[in-house]
Parts: C-alpha cells; sequence; structure tokens
C-alpha cells in the first residue's frame, strides 16, 4: 500500500447556524507527491487547509496525516499532532517579528520533540539544520544577522518555507505562498520550494487561485472537483478567510 | 529547551521587542512598588521610633492615672501630669533590691514651645532608645553645674542655638506663661539627632529646676521676694517631687511583680507602665492614618495592574498574527495564555525590581536629610520578610492581572486558528 502524507475521507465541515458547509467525500497526498489544489477566492480552500491542519474540527469524516488520525484527537492532542507532521506557510506575515531569522526557522523544534530529534539527527544540531536550509533556499549567511523585519517578502517566505520544512514533517500545507511576490520571484521561490519538498521527501499541498504555477506539480486540482458539496461560498469567503 | 522555557523565551524576546510601549507599563509598576515598599519601611521605621522612643526602661513610674497618659507626658512630653510623686517616693522605689537604676524626670517648663526636662546625670547613662541605643552628644558635655542646659538636636537646629548661647526658660507650656528671665541658661552641650522626643527636649538638672522655681509658688513669682542667680548657688536645692520615673531593674523577669507591687504599694497612689505594652497600645491609637496612606499606595497599585492590562490588551490586535504562526507551528492555546501570562510576569518583577533600586537609592540619597530634618531613621538594609512578601504580592498581583489579557488572547487563538485577516 503507498504512503500517503494525508488522507481525508467523507469529510463534513459545517459552521454555526449553517452559514458555510463543505463536504469531501475522498482526497489524498501520497508521500512526497506535490499536489496543487486551486479555486476562487472564498472557495473554502483555506477551511479545508485548516481542517487537515486541525485547527477546525470536522462533523464528520476522517482525516489521517502520515498514519495518525487527526479526527476524533482533542484540542492539544490535534495541536501536538500539527507541530510533529505538518509544515505551513501562510500568505505573508509568516514570521514572528521579534525572533531572528534562524529562531524563526527552528520554531517548529521547539514545540515538537520528533521535528527537533529529526532536525539534530540530519545535521548533528538544530542550529546546523537551519543554516543549511535557508542556505539552500538561496539565503546568504550575511542576512542571517538581521532582523525578519528587514527582509525582503521574497526572503521571508524563504524563511518561512524553511520553517516548514524544519525537521522533515510529512506534510507542507502552502496557502498562497506567492500571492505577495512579483512574478520572478514567484517562480523562484516555487522551484526552490519543490526542490526542497522533494529532498524531504515531504507531501506538498499548495493552494492557490493562479493556475499558471501548477506546472511543475504532479498533480493538480480545483476545489470544485473536490468538493462533493459545498454551500454559501460567499460566508465561507468571511467565516475562513486567508490562511 | 524545555517547552516552558522556550515560552518564557519568546516573552522575554516579545517584551523586549515592544520595549519603548511598555516602558511606561513597567514605570508605573515601578512607582507602585517604590509607594508600597517604601511606606512599609516608612511605616515600620516611624512605628519602631515610637514604640521605642524609650528603650530599656521597664518601668515608668508617676502618679496614679491612666497608663497611656503617663507614657505620654513622660516619654512624648505632651499633656501635663495630674500629679507629681514625692523625692521620697522616687528614693525609695531607687532604693528596692530589684531596682538596678532610675532616671528622674521632672517636667512642665518650656523654651519657645519645646519641653524643658529635668533630670539627673544619670539620664545620660541609662536612657536608650530604639533598640537599646544610647544618647550621645554631638558637641559640648553633659549639664555639671546649674544653668546649665544640653539641648536636643532639633532646638538647636531650629533655634539656631550652639555652645555658650543663652535661653531664657518659660514657666509651664503656655505661650503667654512668665518666664524665669532672671535666671538665663547656658547651652553646654547638643545632642545627636535620635529621631526620639529627646531631641525636641531641652535638658537640665533637677537642682537647675529647683532654683528656677525657689522664688516661685503656686505657678507666679512670690511677689516681693527675689533669689538672685548667685545667691541661688548656695542654696539646699533637693527636689520635692518629680513628675516621673524610670526605672531599670537587674532582672527584667521581675517586671511585672514589681509592677504590680508599686501599683498596689500602700501610701502615695502610684501607676507603674511597662513602656513597650503601653506605646504599643498606643500605635493602636494613633497608628490609623497608616491605612489611609496604605489604602492610597494600593489603588496606585491597582491603576499600575490596570494600566499593565491595558497595554498588553492593547497590543493583541496586532499580535494576532504572531500567535496565529506561534498556532501553527504547534502551540497550544494554553502555551498562547502562559506565553502572555510570562509577559506580565516579566514586565511586574522587572519592574518592582526597578521600584526596588530606585527606592534603595531614594533611601540612600535622602535617609541622611529625613534624619537630620525630622529625625526619622530610614537606614539603608536589606528588605524585610515583610517587604519581600508585599514584592511577591505586586508580582502575583500583575501575573493574575495579566490572565485576563492571556485569557482574551487562548480566546483570540482559539478562534483565530490559523485564519487571520490583517
Amino acid at each position: 500500500m503507498e504512503k500517503t502524507a494525508v488522507k481525508v475521507t467523507d469529510l463534513v465541515f459545517e459552521r454555526p447556524r449553517g452559514a458555510f458547509r463543505l463536504a469531501v467525500s475522498r482526497f489524498e497526498v501520497a508521500a512526497g507527491e506535490k499536489v496543487f489544489l486551486h479555486g476562487p477566492s472564498g472557495g473554502g480552500k483555506s477551511t479545508f487547509l485548516a481542517l487537515i491542519a486541525g485547527i477546525l474540527k470536522p462533523r464528520q469524516g476522517e482525516i489521517v496525516v502520515d498514519q495518525s488520525h487527526m479526527t476524533g484527537l482533542s484540542g492539544p492532542a490535534r495541536d501536538r499532532l500539527r507541530g510533529e507532521k505538518i509544515g505551513l506557510i501562510f500568505q505573508q506575515f509568516n514570521l514572528v517579528p521579534y525572533l531572528g531569522i534562524i529562531d524563526n526557522v527552528i520554531l517548529p523544534c521547539r514545540f515538537s520533540p520528533q521535528r527537533l530529534a529529526a532536525a539534530q539527527q540530519g545535521e548533528g544540531s538544530v542550529r546546523a539544520a537551519a543554516e543549511r536550509l535557508v542556505g539552500r533556499l538561496g539565503l546568504e549567511p550575511a542576512l542571517l544577522s538581521r532582523p525578519v523585519t528587514a527582509l525582503s517578502v521574497g526572503q521571508q517566505q524563504r524563511v518561512a518555507a524553511a520553517r516548514a520544512l524544519m525537521g522533515r514533517p510529512p506534510l507542507l500545507l502552502a496557502d498562497e505562498p506567492t500571492s505577495a511576490l512579483d512574478s520572478e520571484l514567484r517562480l523562484n521561490f516555487l522551484s526552490l520550494l519543490l526542490r526542497e519538498c522533494s529532498e524531504a521527501g515531504a507531501g506538498l499541498l499548495f493552494v492557490s487561485h493562479d493556475r499558471s504555477l501548477a506546472a511543475d506539480f504532479d498533480r493538480e486540482l480545483a476545489l470544485s472537483d473536490l468538493v462533493s458539496e459545498s454551500t454559501s461560498l460567499a460566508h465561507a469567503a468571511q467565516a475562513g478567510g486567508q490562511l | 529547551m524545555t517547552k516552558i522555557a522556550c515560552l518564557f523565551s519568546l516573552a522575554l524576546k516579545s517584551a523586549w521587542n515592544r520595549r519603548w510601549t511598555l516602558t511606561l507599563v513597567m514605570l508605573s509598576i515601578s512607582l507602585s512598588a517604590i509607594l508600597l515598599v517604601g511606606l512599609e519601611r516608612l511605616r515600620g521605621q516611624v512605628r519602631a521610633g515610637f514604640v521605642q522612643a524609650i528603650s530599656g526602661t521597664d518601668l515608668v513610674v508617676g502618679a496614679r492615672g491612666s497608663q497611656i497618659q503617663l507614657i505620654l507626658y513622660a516619654v512624648f512630653h505632651l499633656g501635663g501630669a495630674t500629679n507629681n510623686i514625692g523625692w521620697d517616693t522616687a528614693q525609695e522605689i531607687s532604693a528596692l533590691p530589684e531596682v538596678a537604676w532610675t532616671v528622674p524626670l521632672s517636667l512642665g517648663d518650656s523654651h519657645r514651645g519645646y519641653p524643658v526636662v529635668a533630670t539627673t546625670a544619670e539620664f545620660f547613662d541609662h536612657f536608650r532608645y530604639r533598640r537599646d541605643q544610647k544618647v550621645n552628644l554631638s558637641t559640648g558635655r553633659p549639664f555639671d553645674d546649674i544653668f546649665e542646659v544640653v539641648l536636643g538636636s532639633e532646638v538647636a537646629r531650629k533655634l539656631g542655638y550652639h555652645l555658650s548661647s543663652s535661653l531664657v526658660l518659660r514657666h509651664g507650656m503656655a505661650e503667654a506663661a512668665p518666664e524665669h528671665s532672671d535666671k538665663p541658661f547656658t547651652v553646654v552641650g547638643i545632642m545627636e539627632p535620635t529621631g526620639s522626643p529627646v531631641d525636641r527636649s531641652l535638658l537640665i538638672s533637677l537642682r537647675s529646676m529647683e532654683a528656677i522655681h525657689i522664688d516661685w509658688r503656686g505657678g507666679v513669682p512670690v511677689p516681693g521676694f527675689r533669689v538672685g542667680p548667685e545667691r541661688v548657688r548656695h542654696m539646699k536645692l533637693e527636689p520635692r517631687e518629680i513628675t516621673a520615673l524610670l526605672v531599670g531593674l537587674k532582672n527584667r523577669s521581675k517586671v511585672f511583680s514589681l509592677q504590680r507591687s508599686i501599683n498596689v504599694r500602700p501610701g502615695e497612689a502610684l501607676t507603674a507602665a511597662m513602656p513597650g505594652v503601653a506605646l504599643d497600645q498606643l500605635w493602636r491609637l494613633v497608628g490609623g492614618g497608616e491605612k489611609i496612606l496604605w489604602a492610597v499606595s494600593i489603588l496606585v497599585t491597582v491603576t499600575g495592574l490596570m494600566g499593565l492590562i491595558s497595554a498588553v490588551l492593547a497590543g493583541l490586535g496586532e499580535r494576532r498574527r504572531e500567535l496565529a504562526v506561534l498556532r501553527s507551528v504547534g502551540a497550544r492555546p494554553l502555551d498562547i495564555l502562559i506565553l502572555l501570562a510570562f509577559e506580565s510576569l516579566i514586565l511586574t518583577a522587572v519592574g518592582t525590581l526597578i521600584g526596588l533600586g530606585v527606592l534603595a537609592g531614594l533611601i540612600a540619597i535622602l535617609g541622611p536629610l529625613l534624619k537630620e530634618l525630622y529625625g526619622l531613621s530610614i537606614v539603608l538594609s536589606a528588605p524585610t520578610v515583610r517587604e519581600l512578601a508585599l514584592m511577591g504580592g505586586i508580582i502575583a498581583s500583575g501575573v493574575l492581572a495579566g490572565l485576563i489579557p492571556a485569557f482574551r488572547a487562548y480566546r483570540l487563538s482559539l478562534g483565530d486558528g490559523l485564519t487571520v485577516s490583517v
């Protein structure tokens, strides 16, 4: 049986008072697979990612991340599972402003002993692992001493990608991570991200409304193909927002 | 690094990142600490100064009356004695086998509002204040001859007297009372500041007291009868009566039995009071003002803590994304609550320590001045258990107050999850 980074089965999610409903009968990302998910703004993409990340809890269905059941877990247990198995990249404002670049990158290792152990196993020390990652993502060593708020948006996104990859989580969730970048930086960032995911063997679920980015992914999906039932999408936009 | 250590480190870095915004909050907490701890120290010292206005004296003996009144006039020279005690009676008490020493006090006269205390040279040997401290002369010598006076530090400073100054005593405490102008006194000594009523006293010998009243009867000069200062020197000047007698015992365990025996003694009706006990009772009567000061400083502390709450709450809006990032890497909402609580802990702890430092500086700078001007002995020393408890109380209150924004952040992070629009 092929190993999956994430597997979703018979998922149903409802906002209170029926403002929004999302139903996905079956979805999965294989280990190391890179999936491009597109759809219109407000279509429920962020809600779907929040469900996979264990932030939102579905009414029914099953979400399995790297063979661990997310559904049915308590809130703290979902938080722990997310810390261990999932790397997240937001559209922007990805970094903790008062931490340096390396401290931002090693943040997941502070909350997950597994990722800490994985990082240490690879490079000997967590700091060395972080420095290697930011180096591979094209950040010059001279930049490391600068505060993260002094970095360009493109540089910040690379730091965010390094953080998401830190400790080799089996699944990366990225929600519109390139939308704040210009076209050249966008392609550059994407190619670095895909390369590093391959290197780490991580599954990637990349969400964007820009289908021109889909070419280098293993698979491209529209949210409408995935969703068996979705209502009140306009409300969903208000309720879910962007990651 | 454990998760708790990581959260503490994050809280530290976060607070440092917002240091300019948080400085005012911290200063208001420092001010609270200065007020609360400073007031406690002042209260402790004032109380000690009051309760230990006299120390080492086991009993104060006076005419029959209330013990508190006896202490008020014998120690603080406030009010007046309803009656005096006979010199013979005082001599008899001095001769009791339990008694190690006695110091007679004769009161009633004044100089420009300051009380005159007539006593003997034993006063300088046996009178103690504040934990057995001896009274010392800053300049000059004790009185020896009649018409010699030793001044308390405040009397000398306020009235501008120095050695060899000449002054005249007034009969009684009233401003309009007649003066003993025919028998001026010469200043022969000035006491060091003590923070006790001695600072406000003029000390003369019992013989001097007799000498200035030799030609007085019933509070007025005897008409047509004058005894000049030179003539009075050659007269027998043994006091007939005194106001009170300070008594020191050979063995302090006998104090209760001696007090009882003096109080029920046949003959002249006497009251013997234990100064420590009576002063403690008196402090309970007069110490009510401290409660108002307490209330004010607690209000200042509450205001400081409200500032802390509002500053942290106001900052939460712009920190929601940062909290969401922490949630994305596995932080639980409880971790967010702990993070915010740590921030409050750091703010109040640093604020309190700064306050303590400033207070120590103020005591070092102003302490000698307060002693000089007001006789208040406030010394730089390690914090007392009560002061440490107060500081702990400020920090604990800060953490508790910080739980309000922390709980708000907890709720926000539960609701926001990873989806914050900023």
